[in-house]
């Protein structure tokens, strides 16, 4: 499904359709039609994050998930299923994005102050090595609780701009990200490393790599 | 003989070199000194602002390196001071308005209810700010033109800004006719507001009776977006809305009044 494909004079897909007419290729998809000139087609299919849909007017995204209560300096890695959406890229450009799932807005923090996120609700995976979909990514989450007494947890803000994607032929994961839970305000970082091996990487497009890119989840109370 | 007239006139002339020199040193030093100003000022002004106080900060060097100047040439400086406060009275009055709205200005910008892009609504304007100037706001109206608000009319009025909020509430009253099926029309509003994808899950929209008015009962919508697409969201789910009770045929009535004759 990902990767980059050549189109001759025509392609089809259980998503969009691409054919040649009068010398320039048509893509459609639903009711979007995009016409592209190229000598040779090459379009690139890349899986997104959910940030997207209709329109992109956030790049956070709050996935949640069953409650976990984690002991005093207590830490576990869980892994997050969530939706992902489909990029079509023309010469590095984004023509069309599609998804498979309702996505749904919502306020992260107070009116005064908060920002408007995207509400992704997630299962936690029990054998992420035997997860095999490709409308779906994988978000290894790394949780370390840094006080010294209990403390819940049930969502982690994600900024999409400092995730990086992976994928192969039989599924989409992104780096491990990990969540701080501190008394004050927790941290998500980001692991800059592929959790499983031998998969293709699409950069983050504001990973800098330079410095640790850090979300405070400063409502997350 | 001494020739005191000689020695004089050149001691006069030295005088007003001395003066000349200063001014003209005191002028590259100014000139330079503005450069920095406005450049300290850009980092935390708006440009327009910035430029203006700093061609404000300019013209008090000016003047204050006049003095040094004539100090320097020998001139007493405190009969022309004196002169200069009489005018400064007469001139004071003169430009009260300007002078209160150079104040707003610059309590404008220590309170900093909008910055330049923000969507704001003051007094009986509303619009995108386009430039902050010490005198003046200017506001580009949704309706195209750019107006010019004097910045004492902007601190003394009410302003919203909506841009300094990540979302807005909208809200509806949608009477619908007596007898009809209040369940089934709070039900066809909540699943026209849950097609909408921008309109937030959270806080979420609520939807209740709330009146039981002259001619219809009123129903209350109340939903919340994101910021930017609060207006157009609110036209598009008024008109599903009216065509999803229009087509389930409940009545959405006018104001009338039944009168009954007594034979």
């Amino acid at each position: 499904m990902f990767g980059t494909i050549e189109i001759g004079k025509s392609h089809k897909t259980a998503d969009f359709t691409v054919t040649k007419k009068n010398g320039f290729y048509v893509y459609k998809r639903d009711k979007k039609t995009v016409e592209l000139v190229a000598k040779k087609l090459e379009l690139e299919i890349r899986p997104m994050m959910p940030t997207g849909l209709p329109e992109e007017l956030t790049t956070l995204f709050l996935v949640k998930y069953n409650e976990l209560v984690l002991g005093a300096s207590e830490k576990t890695i869980i892994f997050l299923k969530i939706p992902i959406e489909v990029g079509v890229f023309f010469k590095g450009e984004l023509i069309d994005r599609f998804g498979f799932v309702r996505e749904d807005f919502e306020l992260y923090g107070p009116v005064d102050g908060g920002r408007v996120v995207r509400a992704v609700n997630s299962n936690i995976l029990e054998n992420p090595d035997a997860h095999k979909d490709q409308k779906s990514a994988i978000i290894p989450l790394r949780i370390k609780n840094f006080s010294r007494k209990n403390m819940k947890s049930s969502q982690v803000l994600i900024d999409s701009n400092f995730l990086e994607i992976y994928y192969d032929k039989k599924r989409v994961a992104t780096e491990m990200v990990k969540l701080d839970i501190r008394d004050a305000v927790s941290k998500v970082r980001y692991l800059n490393k592929a959790h499983f091996k031998g998969m293709t990487k699409i950069t983050a497009s504001k990973q800098t790599l330079k410095r640790e890119e850090i979300t405070d989840m400063r409502w997350d109370k | 003989m001494i020739d005191f007239a000689g020695i004089m006139s050149s001691q006069v002339v030295i005088n007003i070199l001395k003066g000349i020199l200063t001014f003209f040193i005191g002028i590259i030093i100014v000139k330079r000194l503005e450069s920095l100003f406005e450049r300290a000022f850009r980092k935390k002004m708006p440009k327009g602002m910035a430029k203006s106080v700093s061609r404000l900060t300019y013209y008090i060097m000016i003047f204050i390196l006049a003095l040094i100047s004539l100090d320097a040439a020998g001139f007493k400086i405190e009969s022309l001071l004196l002169a200069g406060g009489v005018l400064g009275i007469a001139v004071g009055f003169a430009s009260q308005t300007t002078v209160s709205n150079l104040i707003s200005g610059l309590f404008l910008y220590i309170d900093r209810p909008f910055d330049i892009g923000d969507s704001v609504e003051m007094g009986k304007v509303s619009g995108i700010v386009q430039d902050i100037t010490p005198l003046s706001t200017r506001v580009r109206t949704w309706e195209g033109p750019i107006v010019r608000i004097p910045n004492e009319s902007v601190f003394n009025s009410e302003i919203k800004n909506f841009k300094k909020v990540a979302v807005r509430r909208f809200s509806y009253t949608i009477g619908i006719g007596y007898g009809s099926d209040v369940d089934k029309a709070m039900k066809i509003i909540k699943d026209v507001i849950k097609e909408e994808p921008f309109i937030l899950t959270k806080p979420g929209p609520t939807v209740y009776l709330a009146n039981l008015a002259d001619s219809a009962l009123e129903i209350s919508v109340k939903a919340w977006t994101p910021e930017n697409k609060n207006f157009s969201v609110k036209i598009s789910v008024l008109q599903k809305l009216y065509s999803a009770l229009t087509k389930a045929k409940i009545e959405i009535p006018f104001p009338k009044m039944d009168v009954y004759l007594k034979k």
